[in-house]
């Protein structure tokens, strides 16, 4: 008795969706970083769904658990270094570098 | 599972290289001077290498239990990261001032990562390493703490984290249709249509890290805005990762769809190649144009993925993998070589107009600059030249012809505008007299690799010796 795929499946597409059109929309840096977090997260629910009966899809989404973890680690610490240095975080419009 | 003291001893480089990355940690408590974690690391990175050489020619490739195979292409590939990670040690000490040892330890803990993403062949140890690199550089691209490097590193941050979604969404699908994460052996698609999407998935990912066109916005920012020899080893080491778990996951991986690898690539290449020499012609920060030539770099080097799609298991394809290795070897020093040519300039985000007058004040410095950037269009006498001419011989001989007429057009726009830094380097006076910092320390890293890369074209036998290594893309010995 096990649920379609397409369930989960389609459920994490739609999350990554919002995740990435909350990358892409938001111009402050914390909102980025946890629609980051939504991504990432929806596509460990799209590996756990596809595991059936070996254990490689869990242990490579533990390890995505950690390196996500990892990754907010280095990107809050960033986002601290550029408040005091421009006094806001808001990425897009930080224009230093410009074409 | 078995871990005999045989296979312990194909770990010892990425050991001594971990080992030295945390002794660094430890001694920063000290302050010690820069140079002393800079000498340290260098030293590492040296017996990282001799140990790696010795295992190449003394013991017998090994596949060991877990994914991780000791072939010749990994030994290549792994010693081509040492040696990119080796060639901006000491060019960094001049800018990192603070912290030095942070950077250094981050230095050798990326090489691990690189060493591991050549010899792995599964694909969780192959992510791993990847996001080891990627997290690793975002770390020492925003180090120096200035306004524009924090820029540059969160722009590079994001979209290496949206990358790495992508990448963890197209494995998952890798596993709904094949049910491994191994790219060793013969892998049964059990569903097309997913291993589609995981094809376009992880092209998107692997190919933000790579620059390649739709996905290279980042990569001409962060380039422009890091440190010169951080913007280098972001140009070739990370860019490198990238290229070389490209090429095990869409070759081996990929294998029973190879029509579609073809296509993909082929649309891709082309369009990279042509979007990135055309943007170079009008760009007049110099940053900006070498970061546009590192994009149409990474254009011909996924024309291998191309030639590999095409005529899969032909001898084109092992001249096509071949070329790319000779390729990234060339690249290393032409890419790294132009981004640290930059040091000699006193401004932060130098324009063509300021290395004018470099051929009167220093005509051996720009003699060796214009030797890097004649090897970056493929002009002979270069080993960019040899790079190319084996790559687009591959194309012919697979049948390519169109994809090599686009690709030697595109080298033909390409020449304008390096011959642009050329003109401006021997035919303009330079506006000011300082504007020039020609220490000892910023010219040597110049010279040492235009002598590289004219080395590189007399040692043409190169080629043939690695083309016995190209089938270890496979995973076989």
């Amino acid at each position: 008795m096990s649920m379609p795929l397409i369930i989960p499946q389609t459920v994490a597409l739609l999350l990554f969706c919002i995740g990435l059109y909350g990358v892409m929309s938001s111009k402050v840096g914390i909102k980025m970083l946890i629609s980051l977090e939504i991504m990432i997260n929806s596509a460990v629910l799209n590996l756990i769904s596809v595991a059936r009966s070996l254990p490689d899809p869990i242990v490579l989404a533990l390890f995505v658990i950690a390196i996500a973890a990892i990754e907010s680690v280095v990107g809050f610490s960033l986002l601290v270094a550029v408040y005091r240095k421009f006094g806001k975080v808001d990425i897009p419009l930080l224009s230093e570098i410009k074409g | 599972m078995t871990f005999d003291t045989n296979q312990l001893a194909f770990y010892y480089p990425m050991l001594v290289l971990g080992a030295a990355g945390f002794i660094i940690l430890a001694l920063g408590i000290k302050r010690l001077r820069s140079i002393v974690y800079a000498t340290i690391a260098m030293a590492a990175f040296v017996v990282a290498f001799i140990l790696l050489l010795m295992e190449w020619y003394n013991i017998l490739p090994y596949v060991a239990s877990e994914g991780m195979v000791f072939n010749g292409f990994g030994f290549y590939f792994a010693l081509l990261f040492l040696v990119a990670s080796g060639f901006i040690t000491y060019p960094a000490l001049k800018n990192i001032a603070a912290r030095s040892e942070i950077f250094y330890a981050m230095l050798l803990f990326v090489s691990v990562g690189m060493i591991v993403a050549a010899f792995s062949y599964n694909l969780i140890t192959l992510f791993i390493s990847f996001e080891a690199v990627s997290i690793g550089t975002y770390i020492i691209a925003g180090f120096h703490k200035t306004k524009r490097t924090l820029e540059s590193a969160t722009k590079y941050f994001f979209t290496g984290t949206v990358a790495t979604a992508f990448i963890i969404f197209g494995l998952s699908y890798f596993y709904l249709s094949t049910g491994t994460f191994s790219l060793l052996g013969h892998i049964a698609v059990s569903s097309t249509p997913d291993m589609l999407i995981a094809l376009a998935f992880l092209t998107i990912g692997f190919g933000f890290k790579m620059a390649i066109f739709p996905m290279h916005q980042w990569a001409i920012d962060t380039y422009d805005g890091t440190e010169n020899s951080v913007s280098s080893f972001l140009s070739t080491g990370s860019k490198l990762v990238a290229f070389v778990i490209m090429l095990k996951v869409f070759i081996a991986g990929f294998a029973g769809l190879d029509t579609y690898v073809y296509v993909f690539f082929a649309i891709l290449a082309v369009a990279t190649m042509t979007y990135a020499n055309i943007s170079a012609l009008s760009q007049n920060n110099l940053k900006r144009l070498l970061a546009y030539s590192s994009v149409a770099q990474a254009g011909y080097l996924i024309l291998v993925l191309a030639v590999v799609g095409y005529a899969p298991g032909t001898q084109a394809a092992d001249y096509a993998i071949a070329a790319g290795m000779l390729y990234s070897l060339v690249y290393i020093f032409m890419k790294g070589g132009a981004f640290l040519t930059m040091n000699i300039i006193r401004k932060d985000s130098p324009s063509v107009d300021d290395i004018s007058g470099l051929g009167r004040k220093s005509p051996g410095l720009a003699l060796a600059f214009s030797i890097i950037l004649l090897s970056l269009a493929g002009i002979p006498l270069t080993g960019g030249f040899l790079a190319k001419f084996f790559l687009f011989l591959s194309l012919v001989q697979g049948g390519l012809w169109w994809l090599a007429v686009v690709a030697i057009l595109n080298s033909a726009i390409s020449v304008f505008y390096y011959f642009r830094i050329m003109m401006f380097m021997y035919w303009r006076d330079s506006k000011e007299d300082s504007s020039f910092d020609l220490s000892v320390s910023n010219r040597i890293p110049v010279y040492f690799s235009a002598l590289v890369v004219v080395a590189l074209f007399f040692t043409f036998s190169l080629f043939f010796t690695i083309l016995p290594f190209a089938g270890g893309v496979f995973g076989g010995l």
